[in-house]
């Protein structure tokens, strides 16, 4: 079955039932070319070459595989060992994807970037990679966003891109979305747009995932050098979730690997507010894909809660779904207060501050590591650093600069 | 016979254009909605298409992303909109009504479409979709509604051929690269295009052109243009 799993999408975009490429007709040429660059390219020795040793002179792979003993000291089962993404240039894995799409825009010759981006993190990569290859770069931020990660706003700024405010909807990921969307739609002549995650229409989710899939396949090695073995489990957090469809994909077919994926529980499951479609949503159409999606009883998409920008989303990467319903990923959902109580001891135990979305990852330790006994390895693939997220965890632990 | 291949036909040996309006459904009331809806075809509209509100309409522009805000507000829904057109049916039996909206309200509202109470609905025009596609390849089927698929700008030849055959309703040429209400018509590129399509009459079928009321100059250039 599982060899089956990784061969996905289709030749239409499906992973099982989901994923798909639902987008207005203006937009089909354009995905219809990216693909076929992306064929092209994916297997080309200079293409890759180049790939790798950007990934290596610019943003610093390979990212450590880290032994947190503070924190496995604490929980007394199993060694619990950090993947190191926060470690990378930018502060995030989110850069390994845009050093790929970067390259497909050059070879297409695209010249004006756009990105959506929440938390900041995509927007900062993008704009990143934009100006080392001096190309023209708009991000569409929500408002609410723009707000609350000021820090990344001016990052981007500072690297030459525009930012773009959105106000509609909830003025968050989703809204910045069908901003970026119809920028598209508009510039899609000379425009390439590099989505964020393994979202939006085929072929996005599969370039995405693949460019991301290096995080993966370096901990496979990083296994074998540090532990001798494969991990018992491997915990993400899941917004649009680039991060943990690129640390799961190389292990689809590890079958003694526990795969988790954490979304965000806002206020808890049980209130309605949170960001987890996985735990409880069900299957609909949004941003071009087909996916598990959180809706009300009208079909229409609900605003969504979640302390952490970047996992304040309500649609899933097709990829997970499939995942889901497959029963080789697991889903668990972790509230605000949890995820922030985390962020705190990570902090504290370790001398890493993690990113908020991280810390859901982090949070969900305190279940899963009553599942194991001190033999296993349970890696967490730390997406990110805290630092754009001080003002936030200041402001709610009551404290102003 | 269904309302909208009659009116075009009957169009058509006149040797008339079609004017089709659009409206978003619950904006800002349903009650208004009936209202536009009648006095749409007392002014001389052929064919109404009805917008189906949705919190994220991609292909839309401000104007129209704001219509469908309002209609949100409203709390409309699909089923609304079915009652609306059945209301709309007691007065008016003949003007043909094609919902426009996004794939998610359809399926998610899958047994409506199938239905179709009083066949008060006379097709489907799904933004967000792949134009070779229909609704019936998402499982949402009813052989009395027709599908109308979208030709942009950007389609090259090779699909034209095969959404054309798809479309079972009229052909929407969206002309211009952009969201409702933009404003980077090209002209001569329209007029290329629907040399184009002309030369596919084999297919048979009426095309209806997208146009938006900020510039009615230029929609006199194309009008001229047969």
């Amino acid at each position: 079955m599982s060899s089956k799993i990784k061969n996905l999408p289709d030749s239409k975009g499906f992973f099982g039932q989901y994923g798909g490429k639902f987008v207005p007709e203006t937009l089909m040429y354009a995905l219809e070319q990216l693909e076929e660059t992306y064929i092209k390219l994916k297997d080309d020795k200079d293409f890759k070459s180049q790939f790798y040793s950007d990934l290596s002179e610019f943003v610093g792979r390979p990212s450590p595989l880290y032994f947190a003993e503070r924190l496995t000291r604490h929980y007394g089962t199993g060694s619990i060992w950090l993947k190191r993404e926060d470690l990378n240039h930018t502060g995030a894995h989110k850069i390994n994807n845009t050093i790929g799409q970067i390259l497909l825009a050059k070879h297409m010759g695209k010249k004006r970037i756009i990105a959506e981006t929440g938390a900041g993190q995509h927007g900062v990569a993008t704009a990143t990679v934009a100006a080392r290859l001096g190309l023209e770069c708009h991000i569409y931020m929500g408002a609410e966003d723009v707000q609350r990660q000021s820090l990344n706003v001016y990052r981007i700024k500072l690297l030459g891109a525009q930012v773009h405010t959105v106000n509609s909807g909830s003025a968050t990921l989703k809204d910045a979305l069908n901003e970026a969307l119809r920028d598209w739609v508009t510039n899609v002549d000379d425009t390439y747009y590099i989505i964020g995650s393994v979202t939006g229409p085929h072929p996005y989710p599969m370039i995405v995932r693949d460019f991301n899939s290096v995080v993966g396949e370096e901990l496979i090695k990083q296994s074998q050098e540090h532990f001798k073995a494969m991990p018992d489990a491997i915990v993400a957090c899941v917004g649009g979730g680039s991060n943990a469809m690129g640390v799961f994909y190389p292990f689809i077919n590890i079958n003694q690997t526990r795969l988790i994926g954490v979304e965000a529980g806002g206020e808890g499951i049980e209130s309605g507010e949170h960001a987890a479609p996985l735990n409880d949503g069900e299957p609909g159409v949004l941003h071009g894909a087909l996916s598990y999606l959180m809706q009300d009883d009208k079909g229409q998409i609900k605003e969504t809660k979640s302390v952490s920008a970047g996992l304040d989303y309500p649609g899933v990467g097709p990829e997970h779904s499939w995942l889901k319903d497959s029963g080789r990923a697991e889903y668990v959902a972790v509230s605000d207060k949890d995820a922030l109580r985390a962020f705190h001891e990570v902090s504290e135990f370790e001398g890493i501050i993690p990113a908020l979305e991280t810390a859901h990852a982090f949070a969900h330790l305190d279940t899963l590591m009553k599942d194991f006994d001190t033999d296993s390895n349970i890696v967490v693939n730390v997406s990110g650093r805290g630092d754009k997220d001080i003002n936030t965890v200041a402001e709610i632990d009551g404290i102003k600069f | 016979m269904n309302r909208l291949k009659h009116k075009l036909e009957k169009l058509n040996k006149k040797n008339k254009k079609a004017l089709v309006a659009y409206l978003v459904a619950g904006d800002p009331d349903m009650e208004s909605t009936l209202e536009i809806m009648h006095m749409f075809v007392e002014s001389g509209v052929d064919i109404i298409e009805v917008g189906v509100p949705f919190t994220d309409p991609i292909a839309e522009g401000p104007i129209i992303q704001r219509a469908h805000d309002r209609a949100i507000k409203e709390k409309v829904s699909l089923e609304d909109i079915f009652e609306l057109i059945i209301k709309f049916r007691s007065k008016d039996e003949e003007t043909p009504i094609v919902l426009m909206g996004y794939l998610n309200s359809f399926i998610f509202h899958k047994n409506l479409i199938e239905k179709n109470q009083n066949n008060s609905v006379d097709s489907v025009l799904v933004v967000d979709i792949p134009g070779e596609l229909n609704i019936a390849d998402y499982g949402v089927k009813n052989e009395n509604i027709n599908t109308i698929s979208l030709i942009s700008p950007t389609t090259k030849n090779e699909r034209v051929k095969s959404i054309a055959n798809n479309s079972t309703g009229f052909i929407y040429y969206v002309t211009l690269r952009g969201v409702t209400g933009s404003s980077n018509l090209d002209v001569a590129e329209i007029k290329k295009i629907l040399k184009k399509l002309k030369n596919m009459q084999k297919y048979q079928y009426s095309l209806v052109l997208e146009l938006n009321l900020q510039k009615m100059q230029r929609y006199s250039q194309i009008a001229l243009m047969e």
